[in-house]
């Protein structure tokens, strides 16, 4: 005997079953059609045509608009603020379209009369451990600080982990917001960095180096130190021809922002007459690669270049090892001292490039010698872990540090840091790379150039100049 | 999405697949016992192994000492931690329905996943422990190259099997595990010191854990999450040696890392060997497991 | 005053103070407190599940994962209006529930755990993983919807946005109380003290099942598809095995017979980590606390935290042993 309260529960329940089944169909239905959406990172395109999936992954799909900020539109996203999709331009140049960002504040946000607190998104747990870099920029703040900071205030740095999830980089980017950060200096979030460039552009928040993800080169307030990993695709496609590299394999890791880097990598070696075997994706918590090697050694590859994170590296070259697989290697951040330790000699002869001044063979120098001491003194327990990225991340503090000597005794703000930064022209890293210029404009690419390295039994060395593109 | 594959390369899968059975294998044989004497289904099982691990890493690789010692220092370790649950954890709670005690063994997951990520940083950046040389023999007539670290692998899990089994077939204390196994009251009846058995059952079964840690990290990614998550695999494992007989639980392991890995040699989409496991799990839960069936009165 | 209307305006105090609390803080206080709602809906998921049919769920994140991604993959990458993505979204969460809850049948509470690990561990590993599905889980690039209006009014004010979830929760709070101790709350109570007794006087027993496993991924869909829009970017990883884990942790220690945890776990697993922050200790101690908790919670206060305080409170007074936060021993777990 069914209750009236029943018989609503039911016919409400049938017809919300029938809702859910018509408009289940339209759902997928719409999914099978490509988003009419713009994307976010990925160039026009994708350059989905060029990749054969490999293990770990297909090329990226649909990514979603950045939610309009502060719009009341019903739900529908791609209000004004919204990323244009450029095309890839041949030539290296990032591939996405410029950001608008947000108005600069005028206010001093993070700034009181003793302290200037920044903020930095870091992978610091899950796959990746940035803490290296988070590290170095409070190493050199804290040198800058043991001087007597700029003038008479101690600067800051807090650190959110985004931990490999795009979802969490964006909580992060919320709450140092929160927290009323100035800037955001010396960040590492592979995951994170392209999405949420373009969030703090259009929140009005200065971004100050990081990885080198494309959307960090088409916004008027990202000012990178170091090449945009596009820059890098370009360089090594060049480079391979002079390796004498006629049939390689490309393995890289399949974050959100690879589409342009393998798209200029791969045009870049059809430039120079080399045709790839194959380009496989992988994830970077891929634990064996058996697998690739068996793979690549059946496509018969006479080199291998590669883009993946130092430990990923270790767990390809462990398994190229095991097959008896000894392919010529060119890949990129191969240097780290650290992971060095774990691939032993299956390294040796390898191939690599450097946006910075490699510190392996350059110890003594100036600009390297500060940044080791700092590190050293202040962190010893990460000194075997620098890297490329953590070198890079050394420059944006001082980057930084330089644009607030700038404004000097003017007020700090987030309008007079972008100036300041804007004003910098030829900066003396102390020689870690090449000077540093910025000017105002929709977007800043003030480093271009590479020295490459070589790995001879163990030590890496430099054996060219700068060499730019 | 399907590759063109070339059969020749079929055999080499096979032998990535029996060695992946082999990880498998290990990881639930301690699981086993452990299910098997105190009905305690110990989801904290790859976290025990995890931090016998790291216990082992600090040993050898941070301090320097040699590899054999470290892997005495995880056996130690993942004993003591498994002495520490059953004691502290589980015997408070005797009487109270299995998935309470299951709960309590998530709750062990968490704190050591989480602990260890403290200690030791929970990130992929570990040099695991290297007990065996990883340079190998190219097995006959296929491609692959076997290492000797995966041969061991694969040979330990075999020989822990046959020692377990040996052990409750033909030792006293092997006998009073059956005998708590099958009815607790009527061990305690014949006499046997119940807590103290159980408590055997734990220690031997995280020292088997704890084994099998440090022999898998080198073949997968040594952080804190990859080998505290390998117990859902082992428990399919396990699930398919109902739970009860070794030699079907190596047998279920193996057969595991086959059915993983035959499919990427045709189909390159990352996911479809969890697809795989997926369908496993739900087919030996769906047929091992019937209401009425003897396994359901274990819970 | 008796138990039972003191019970009515200390719940009532609290509402206000919902209300009127977060106005005096930040924006991303509110943003938090946003969160602390549709987490407190995860909870109230679990309490369906656990409180009503004895069962225990590590899957619940993926749930609200059905539900977050269906919101952000519609809203974000096809313009949809979020009031057609969201009871979409909940749907065919809801669904999924069924369907998860049929092997459930016949399986007991510890197999019936193992498969709600499995079907987490399958949502992460394949249907969330980047190349399955890219159209619905994004790829390897999160989803980014943005807010949405309510008749009218914008939500993209943090307090605003706030308000509507402490709606949404308290909303089916109530739908899950008034469910407690109606009919349907006596049906299931019978279910879950005996089986057999119960199907013998005429119950449907898998209807009964089934229903409370799709209303409790219902639920937990909901959570995911206001979470898609609170944070405003959805990827996999932030719906993962280990939240379900943290989850079901949080609710067990909570009292997850007891609808009141519901709110007392939502604040808890969002404040929680903001207390850490704010005294500067890493957040990843969180999980350790939870973990300890749970296990010192089992094996001291079988009940659960909330249950055991109010009924401690409640002999203070008048007993009336039966509505909000009344212990109704879940027997598969805190017996």
């Amino acid at each position: 005997m069914t209750s009236l309260r029943e018989r609503v529960a039911i016919v409400f329940m049938t017809l919300s079953a029938v809702l859910t089944l018509v408009l289940g169909g339209a759902v997928v239905h719409e999914l099978g059609t490509k988003p009419s959406s713009t994307v976010v990172g990925a160039g026009a395109g994708g350059g989905s045509g060029l990749s054969a999936p490999g293990s770990g992954g297909a090329a990226p799909g649909g990514p979603g608009s950045s939610g309009a900020v502060g719009s009341a539109s019903s739900g529908s996203s791609g209000g004004a603020a919204a990323a244009s999709s450029g095309s890839t331009s041949p030539g290296g140049s990032s591939g996405v379209g410029t950001t608008a960002a947000g108005s600069l504040s005028g206010a001093s946000v993070g700034v009181t009369n003793s302290a200037i607190t920044v903020g930095g998104i870091y992978d610091e747990t899950g796959p990746f451990d940035a803490t290296v870099e988070r590290d170095t920029v409070r190493a050199y703040f804290d040198t800058v600080n043991a001087a007597g900071g700029v003038n008479g205030r101690k600067l800051q740095l807090l650190d959110c982990d985004s931990g490999y999830d795009p979802s969490r980089a964006h909580q992060c980017s919320q709450q140092l917001l929160g927290q009323n950060i100035l800037a955001m200096v010396g960040w590492l979030s592979v995951s994170g960095e392209e999405a949420e460039t373009q969030y703090l552009s259009q929140q009005g928040v200065p971004v100050i180096g990081g990885l080198g993800v494309p959307t960090e080169f088409s916004s008027s307030i990202s000012w990178p130190v170091t090449d945009g990993l596009v820059t890098y695709g370009t360089a090594m496609g060049d480079h391979a021809k002079d390796l004498g590299i006629h049939a390689p394999g490309i393995v890289i890791l399949n974050v959100n922002f690879i589409a342009p880097v393998e798209q200029s990598l791969v045009t870049s070696l059809h430039k120079n007459g080399i045709k790839e075997k194959s380009v496989d994706q992988v994830d970077a918590t891929k634990p064996d690669y058996t697998d690739i090697a068996l793979k690549l050694q059946s496509e018969g590859v006479d080199s291998v270049i590669a883009a993946l994170d130092p430990f990923s590296y270790s767990r390809m070259l462990q398994a190229f090892d095991r097959q008896n697989f000894h392919p010529k290697l060119f890949g990129l951040g191969l240097d780290k001292p650290s992971a060095n330790q774990q691939y032993g000699s299956a390294v040796y002869n390898a191939q690599s490039l450097t946006p910075l001044l490699e510190p392996a063979d350059h110890m003594s120098q100036a600009g390297v010698a500060a940044y080791y001491g700092a590190v050293r003194k202040y962190f010893p327990n990460q000194v075997a872990a620098l890297d490329v990225y953590s070198e890079g991340d050394w420059v944006a503090a001082e980057v930084f540090v330089d644009a607030l000597r700038q404004i000097g005794t003017g007020a700090v703000t987030r309008q007079s840091l972008a100036t300041a930064l804007n004003s910098l022209k030829n900066v003396d890293t102390q020689g870690l790379t090449e000077p540093i210029s910025y000017s105002a404009g929709n977007s800043h690419d003030p480093n271009r150039c590479f020295q490459w390295i070589q790995n001879k039994s163990g030590t890496w060395t430099t054996y060219s100049g700068w060499n730019c593109f | 999405m399907i590759l063109a594959v070339s059969w020749g390369l079929i055999p080499s899968y096979t032998v990535i697949g029996l060695v992946l059975g082999g990880v498998y294998a290990m990881a639930a044989i301690g699981l086993v016992l452990i299910f098997r004497v105190s009905g305690v289904l110990n989801f904290a099982h790859g976290a025990v192994a995890m931090f016998a691990t790291f216990v082992a890493y600090q040993v050898s690789i941070l301090w320097g000492l040699p590899g054999w010692i470290g892997l005495i220092a995880a056996m130690l370790a993942g004993s003591g931690i498994g002495l520490v649950i059953e004691t502290g954890t589980m015997r408070p709670l005797t009487g109270r329905p299995p998935l309470t005690k299951v709960v309590v063994t998530i709750g062990w997951l968490l704190g050591l996943q989480t602990l260890a990520g403290l200690v030791w940083g929970a990130n992929a950046y570990h040099r695991p422990v290297q007990l065996v040389s990883r340079s190998g023999f190219r097995v006959p007539l296929v491609h692959v190259v076997v290492g000797y670290d995966q041969l061991t692998t694969f040979v330990v899990a075999l020989v822990l099997a046959l020692a377990t089994a040996a052990l409750l077939r033909f030792t006293t204390l092997g006998t009073a595990m059956r005998a708590v196994a099958d009815s607790p009251a009527t061990a305690r009846l014949w006499g046997i010191n119940v807590n103290r058995v159980t408590a055997a059952s734990w220690m031997a079964g995280s020292a088997m854990a704890a084994i099998a840690g440090v022999l898998i990290t080198p073949l997968i990614s040594f952080d804190t999450y990859s080998l505290t998550l390998i117990v859902i695999d082992a428990f399919t494992a396990a699930l398919i040696g109902r739970l009860s007989s070794l030699p079907l639980t190596v047998l279920g392991g193996i057969g595991l890392g086959l059915a993983q890995t035959y499919p990427r040699a045709f189909i390159s989409s990352a996911g479809v060997s969890e697809l795989v496991t997926f369908i496993l799990v739900l087919a030996t839960l769906g047929l091992l497991f019937r209401p009425g069936s003897s396994r359901v009165r274990l819970a | 005053m008796t138990g039972d209307r003191l019970r009515r305006a200390v719940v009532a105090l609290l509402v206000v103070v919902a209300v009127a609390a977060p106005a005096a803080t930040s924006d991303y206080v509110r943003a938090l407190s946003a969160d602390a709602m549709w987490s407190g809906l995860l909870v109230l998921s679990m309490v369906v599940l656990t409180g009503f049919v004895g069962q225990i769920s590590f899957c619940q994140y993926s749930f609200a994962a059905i539900g977050a991604f269906t919101v952000g993959s519609l809203v974000s990458g096809h313009h949809w209006s979020f009031w057609l993505a969201m009871p979409l979204g909940v749907a065919f969460a809801g669904l999924v529930g069924v369907l998860v809850g049929i092997p459930a049948l016949r399986l007991s509470g510890l197999f019936l755990a193992i498969l709600t690990v499995a079907v987490a561990l399958f949502f992460d590993n394949y249907l969330l993983a980047p190349g399955t599905w890219n159209s619905f889980s994004g790829g390897l690039s999160p989803w980014q919807p943005g807010r949405p209006a309510f008749l009218g009014l914008g939500l993209s004010g943090e307090y605003a946005f706030y308000l509507f979830s402490l709606a949404v929760f308290l909303v089916c709070t109530l739908l899950v109380w008034d469910l407690r101790t109606g009919k349907v709350g006596r049906v299931l109570r019978a279910i879950r003290g005996s089986e057999l007794a119960a199907s013998t006087m005429g119950l449907n027993l898998t209807a009964w099942k089934l229903t409370a496993f799709g209303l409790s991924a219902a639920i937990a869909g909901l959570a995911g598809a206001l979470s898609a829009v609170r944070i405003g970017s959805v990827s996999a990883p932030s719906y993962d095995f280990v939240h379900s884990i943290s989850l079901a942790a949080v609710a067990i220690v909570m009292g997850a017979g007891s609808v009141g945890s519901a709110a007392a776990g939502g604040v808890f697993l969002v404040f929680g980590r903001y207390v850490l922050q704010q005294l500067s200790i890493s957040s990843q101690y969180f999980n350790l606390i939870v973990g300890a908790g749970l296990v010192l919670q089992l094996v001291l206060t079988p009940q659960g935290l909330i249950p055991s305080m109010t009924q401690r409170l409640s002999t203070r007074f008048a007993r009336r042993t039966d509505g909000l936060a009344a212990p109704v021993p879940a027997e598969g777990v805190n017996a």
